[in-house]
Formats: structure tokens, sequence, C-alpha cells
């Protein structure tokens, strides 16, 4: 199980980023949340980025602290004791979902909220979903995806 | 630093653009309760802070920004901000106030307010990085669009997640109708805050925050927002405002005769002609997704894209209804591409859209009088609905070059030299104290006082009593608190066409909401003004479960009077008094078309409704806060400052 992105749906409002970091450590701060929404305000995309729970994680794999693992439901898991913050894991990732907590230094990856995800409950849209592992679709592949769709000329010409 | 407290950071940031000072100030704690904050809290400071009859582009006067005791929580859409200064359009007390995500990363940043003082020697941006505060140079980028402006710090910073507030060239040109633009399209619109951000050498403000914000009642706060989202998505409004945005009121204004057509001269349009720029029609051709502000589940806004005819390649996020009015109906021009393009250009600009839309018509009426000639313009055809005029006309203003130059000065000081060179345009110039509205509010006794009277001039977002229910709970409450013994049952059978004075009570009442909302910083399209979800008392239960302060329906009350006596007091100061209180002539001059044809505002029925309006704000005849009500508010000092002029 995964949540699923349907990016033309969302709207940019971080519902999710706010109840997100609410759920976890009872305070509102999006640079602690484990979902961010990226924009590109010029072209209005507003793409939701998480962890994908990728079949072969590069996040897991690479972490020298052997910090990360796959807990039984197959959800990536980060030990908090063990991380380092070092940093390795976000920057593998291939779809920029992991940063590191601002507060406590420990690598922020989404745990799913033990199968109840709450940015899936508040997301207004349903632009969050639950869903299975397809493909990891990237803000590059949803900028391309949404520009061509909408018909916005020369997308990479203005940031 | 961890933020303290919970709500508010309790944290003001001071930077003096002369000498290059910054320092964070822990402000008085009881200015909490009895200011709330956002634009409440901003009137306090400007009065205390800007001296009186000083120049509005001097370094004297300030740019204070504020945030509000909901910015950055999750709520009913708590992403709003307010700019003040002393407005160089208007040349009295000046808000202006947006969404986006540029308040809520002053809050993680650790600020309630920011206020800015001086004037840098060369130009700068501010760029806040949580406690680490820093002026920039920023030659580079003066002369940029906002959209370039952004696009280049957050490369600089080398951030995309930055959050910004921009002015563009018009800011730097000092328009005095120019904005300040948070999120590329989220402009702080009105009072011309973009041309004291330019008087500043300011050109921009980057952000970037990561502390935590904490509510006092975590467990309840959550279950009640919980509640409260559902209020609202079952609200009535709900529906219309998330799928059409305010576009949908394009159709409203019609139908209720308040579209104003060729700078108002006409209050009906063809029918054609509204549906081509209707909601309906943005969204078959243009729009191509729902936006919202931080935290807000109505995402009333659009992206949209021009894909077809001249203007193909025009795209951008809007537009609202303040926009399409202006460069629609109000300059006879049913062409939606068009609006878009001036939508793009305002944006880069850094103009105001209902400042501009309306200049722009007001030198197409004076073009169609003669009393500007093809001389004036330099050739340029300023004939109603022609494209071409009205594209030149946004360049030329934000640029101040030729013609422009002139418009770029605004109404007031439009129609002084004009007077000076013994040509009276006074009659073509709608306006209460120089700002200019969108909606024509002659056949709406309510909403024309509402104009009247409105701190910052004309404005509908200071009140707007005419949608209001009239049975509203809270209303009714409000109502039989003030008049004991009184029967208030059937309030519906009040014709808003009516003198009665009870239609100040009802927009004392809305002024409250507005101000509330004001306060607290989220948008207004959540509370009474529209959907109905977020009355007085469910801002003071979300005062209480955030701040852990006791707070009722009469705290909210308190505060927001407090700010409103300021703001007047402010204003007073400048010399206002109840004459800059009656609309402009064309507001008295019988309406000529639409469903209201032949109707005439009475002027001396109207002046016993201001009169009626100022014993219940507690003013004197003349329309001044008496100082009974001022030092029963705790604002004895304000006392002193407003009589300083006298």
């Amino acid at each position: 199980m995964i949540v699923a992105v349907e990016a033309q749906k969302c709207t940019g409002c971080r519902i999710c980023e706010l109840i997100c970091s609410f759920s976890r450590f009872n305070e509102f701060n999006p640079k602690r949340s484990m979902i961010r929404i990226f924009k590109n305000e010029r072209m209005f995309l507003d793409i939701p980025v998480l962890c994908n729970q990728c079949p072969e994680a590069p996040c897991i794999i690479s972490c020298s602290a052997e910090a990360l693992k796959r807990r039984e439901d197959g959800v990536v898991y980060v030990n908090r004791d063990s991380c380092n913050g070092c940093g390795t894991c976000a920057q593998v990732c291939p779809t920029g979902a992991i940063r590191i907590d601002p507060l406590t230094g420990k690598a922020l990856i989404c745990d799913l909220c033990q199968g109840e995800p709450q940015c899936v409950r508040w997301c207004p849209t349903g632009a969050l979903s639950l869903g299975d592992f397809d493909t990891v679709a990237g803000v590059h592949a949803w900028q391309d995806i949404l520009t061509e769709k909408w018909g916005i000329p020369c997308p990479l010409d203005e940031g | 630093m961890v933020v303290d407290g919970f709500g508010w950071t309790g944290k003001l940031l001071r930077v003096d653009l002369t000498t290059g000072t910054i320092e964070t100030q822990v402000y008085p704690e009881e200015w909490k309760v009895k200011f709330l904050g956002g634009r409440n809290l901003n009137a306090r400071l400007l009065l205390d802070e800007v001296p009186p009859a000083v120049d509005p582009l001097g370094p004297e006067n300030r740019l204070i920004i504020g945030t509000g005791l909901m910015t950055g929580i999750l709520g009913p859409a708590p992403a709003r901000f307010t700019v003040t200064a002393k407005s160089p359009l208007t040349g009295i007390y000046g808000d202006a106030n947006a969404g986006g995500d540029f308040g809520p990363e002053i809050k993680y940043a650790g600020y309630d307010h920011i206020v800015i003082s001086g004037r840098a020697a060369n130009p700068v941006y501010l760029w806040i990085d949580n406690d680490t505060v820093e002026l920039r140079d920023a030659c580079s980028l003066w002369g940029k669009t906002v959209f370039e402006t952004d696009r280049l710090l957050k490369k600089e910073l080398k951030d995309p997640y930055v959050k910004t507030l921009v002015i563009g060239p018009a800011g730097e040109k000092m328009v005095r109708f120019a904005c300040v633009i948070a999120n590329l399209y989220r402009a702080a619109g009105r009072c011309g805050m973009g041309a004291v951000m330019g008087s500043k050498n300011l050109k921009a403000i980057a952000v970037r925050g990561s502390h935590s914000l904490k509510v006092a009642y975590p467990r309840e706060f959550i279950a009640y927002m919980e509640g409260l989202f559902h209020d609202i998505y079952r609200a009535s409004n709900y529906q219309a405002y998330s799928t059409l945005g305010t576009p949908c009121l394009i159709r409203i204004k019609h139908l209720r005769g308040e579209m104003g057509v060729r700078n108002k001269q006409l209050n009906a349009w063809e029918a054609d002609k509204v549906e081509a720029i209707s909601a309906e029609s943005f969204l078959r051709y243009l729009v191509v997704k729902s936006k919202a502000c931080f935290s807000c589940p109505i995402h009333c806004s659009h992206g949209y894209v021009v894909r077809e005819g001249p203007y193909a390649g025009t795209y951008g996020e809007g537009m609202e209804w303040a926009v399409i009015g202006p460069f629609g109906n109000e300059l006879d021009n049913p062409r939606l591409d068009v609006i878009a393009k001036c939508h793009e250009l305002i944006s880069q600009y850094g103009l105001d859209s209902i400042s501009t839309g309306l200049m722009i018509a007001l030198a197409m009426e004076l073009f169609q009088e003669g009393i500007l000639t093809l001389k004036d313009t330099e050739g340029l055809n300023l004939d109603w609905g022609n494209e071409e005029g009205i594209i030149k006309l946004i360049h030329l203003i934000a640029r101040r070059e030729g013609l422009g130059d002139l418009l770029a000065e605004g109404k007031r000081i439009l129609t002084k030299k004009f007077a000076d060179a013994g040509i009276d345009i006074s009659r073509f110039i709608q306006h209460v104290k120089w700002l200019d509205e969108p909606t024509d509010p002659r056949s709406d006794v309510a909403r024309t006082l509402n104009y009247a009277v409105s701190t910052r001039g004309a404005d509908h977002l200071r009140g707007r009593p005419s949608y209001a229910t009239w049975v509203d709970g809270g209303f009714k409450r409000y109502l039989e608190k003030r008049y004991p013994g009184e029967n208030f049952a059937d309030l519906s059978t009040i014709d808003l066409r009516s003198y009665n004075p009870i239609v100040a009570d009802l927009l004392i009442y809305m002024e409250t909401i507005c101000s509330a909302a004001d306060a607290l910083e989220i948008c207004k399209f959540t509370t009474s003004w529209l959907a109905g979800a977020v009355d007085l008392a469910t801002m003071a239960k979300l005062a209480f479960l955030v701040s852990g302060k006791e707070f009722d329906e009469e705290t909210i009350i308190s505060a927001v009077d407090r700010g409103w006596q300021i703001e007047r007091a402010f204003s007073v100061r400048e010399g206002i008094n109840g004459d800059a209180d009656l609309p402009s002539a064309r507001f008295f001059e019988p309406i000529n078309s639409g469903p209201h044809k032949g109707w005439q505002l009475d002027r001396k029925r109207f002046e016993e409704l201001l009169q009626s309006y100022y014993e219940k704000r507690n003013w004197d005849q003349r329309g001044i806060p008496q100082w009974a009500k001022l030092i029963n508010l705790g604002l004895e000092d304000v006392v002193g400052k407003m009589v300083k002029n006298f």
C-alpha cells in the first residue's frame, strides 16, 4: 500500500503537510511533515511528494547506519535511535521525498500512519488516495505530464 | 530558538532600512487579547510610529506586515497577512491583504509582525531565514518583473521552497496603486502598498521558516477543526465558490444591477457580453485546474491557459472577479483572452487590478468626453473595449511613460492636476476617500453605507452587509444584546434599499466579522461573510483552543472595535472627518439602466443614516471617535495621538 498521487487534483493547499506534522508531533510545521507540496507557482503546479515505498528502496540500501528497514507490511521505517542524520537517504531518494527533521536531525519518511494516512483523510479534493506501487512519478514527470496536458508553452524557459 | 507560547510567536521583527539595523522585539503580552494581531495590531503600530502629515512615499512612513493568531495553523484558510502603511493613493490609513504561503512562512520563521522603516540607499531585499535576518543587495533584481524576481531569488537562495513577497516595476516607479505580490499571483492589492515598498528601495522579502506552531488544546482543537471543515464543505455557497470562485459574481452582479459598465455610466450590459466573461465561460475555455491558498478547503482560485487566438500562450493563476470586472464590464470589453492578458501583465508589473482597471475606465471616459484627446494619448485610441488601448495603457502606467505617468498618480492627484488646469473631472470619478470599487452600490443603501465609512476607502472587503443573512443567529444575538427587550424576529422584511437605522447595526456587525477575520488572518470566504461556517462564536472558540486564553464573542468584538477606532483615528489625524464619508457625485445620480433603473440615492436620508452609524460607532456628528469611547476601550493614548492635528 502507498499514498497514490493525482497531481491534477492537487490545489496546493498543504493541509496534508499540516495534518502530517500534527499527527506525528502534535504541532504544525510543514518542515517536519513527511509529505510536501512542490510548487512551480508560475505554472500553478502543485505536486505532492512523499515516499513511494519503492520495492528496491535505494534509501534502505544506502543507509550506512542501517537505520532504515522495511517492516513486514512493506513500509519503509526509520529507526530514530540509529539514524545519524547523514542525509544520504534524502540524496538517493528518486522522488526527493525524504527530508531531515530540522528539530531532531533525523530522517523523516512517511510511515503511512499505521495504515490510515491522515493526509488522505484530510485532502479536500481526492488528490491523495490509497493505492499500490505503480511507477515512481516524481516532480519532473508530473511537470511534463501536466504542462503538456494544459498546453503551457515552453515550460522549461520559466522557473 | 523554539517559538514559545501558543498560536502567536509574540515577536516582531524591526528593520530600519536607513541604518540597516535589524532587531527582534517581544511585544507586550497584553496586546494579544487586546488586539488579536493581523490587520488590527498593524493599525496600532502604524498610529504609534508614523507621525502626522508625513509623505507616504518618504522614509518616515512604515511598511508593516502582520500575520494573525491563526496564520500557519491548520484551519479555515488561515493563509492571510495584512500589509499596512499610510497610503500614497488616498493619503490616509491604508492596508491590503493577501493569501498564499508567505504569511504562514513568516510565522514559521518566528515572527507575528514585521515593521519596516526608513529608506535604503540602494535596492535591497530582506532575507529572513528563521533567526538569521539580513539585507542583501538587490541591484540586479531592480527592474525585473514579479515573476523574474521570484525565480531569481529562489535561484540565488538555492531553495525552491522559499516564499517571497515582491514588488514589480510598478512598485519601483512608485505608481500610487502598485501592489505587493506573494506566490506570484497573490496580491495585497489596495492602497498602493507596492509604491511604499518601492519608495523604501525594498525589492522583495524572502523567507524560510522551520519553527513549529503549537496550539494550547491540541486534541480538542483537531476534533473541532474536523467538524468545522465538514461545516465548510456543507455550507450553502461551498459548491459555487469551490468550482467557480469569485468569477461567479459576474452573473450575480449583472442580475442585481450592480455591474458597472463604461466607468459606471451604465448598470446594464448586453447579456451575451455578460456570458462571454462569466465564470462558466472562464471554466469552459481557459481553466485547467483548481488552486487554493494555504490550508484552504475552498480552493476558489484557478490555473488558466489561453490556448487559441492572438493571446495564445498567456497563462496564470486567478483570475478573480476583481480582475474580470474592472478589465471586462467596466471597459466594455467582453473578451476573456484580453482580460487574461491584462491579468498576466498586472501580475508581472505588480499593479492593483481594481485601481488599474478603473483608472483605464476613467481614461476611456475622459477620452469619450473629449477631455483627453488623441494628442494627449499620443495617437492611442481609447475607445471603449479597444484591446490595444487597454493593454498599451497598462504598460504606460507601470512604466510611468507618456499619459501613463499622469494616470499612475491615482485619482486624488489626477483630479487635482486637472483642477489646477481649470478642468473639473470630479463627476467622472467614483470613489470614497479616493479608493475606487468595482461594484456599483447605489441600489443598495446598506452597501453604499459600507463603502462610505470603510476605514481605507470604498471597499467590499470591509463589511458587505447586503448578502448577509438577516436571520443569521450571530447577528440576532448581537442585536438582542445591544437592544435588550426589543424583538428582532423577522429582519428579513427590511428592504436593503431602506434607510432604516438597523442597516447601520447590520453593517457594524458585518464590519466586525470582517475585522475579526483580518485580525485572526483567516479568509473571509469561510466566515458569515460568505459560507456561513465561521461566525464570531466560532472565531472565539478557535482563539481559545489555539491560544489557551479566554475568548468569547464580546472579547473579539472589543478587540476589533479597537482596531476600527484606531484606523479611523489615524485618518482623522490626517484631516479626515465626516465630509469624506460622502461618496462622490456619481453615487447620487439616478440609475439609468438595469433592474434598478430610475432609483436614486436620497442624499439627505443617506446623511441621516450616516449619523446613525456614527452614533452606534460612538463617533461625534463629524464622524470623529469620541474620547469616552476610546478611554472605555483602553485606548487613552489614542486620544492624544488623534487630536495632535486639530
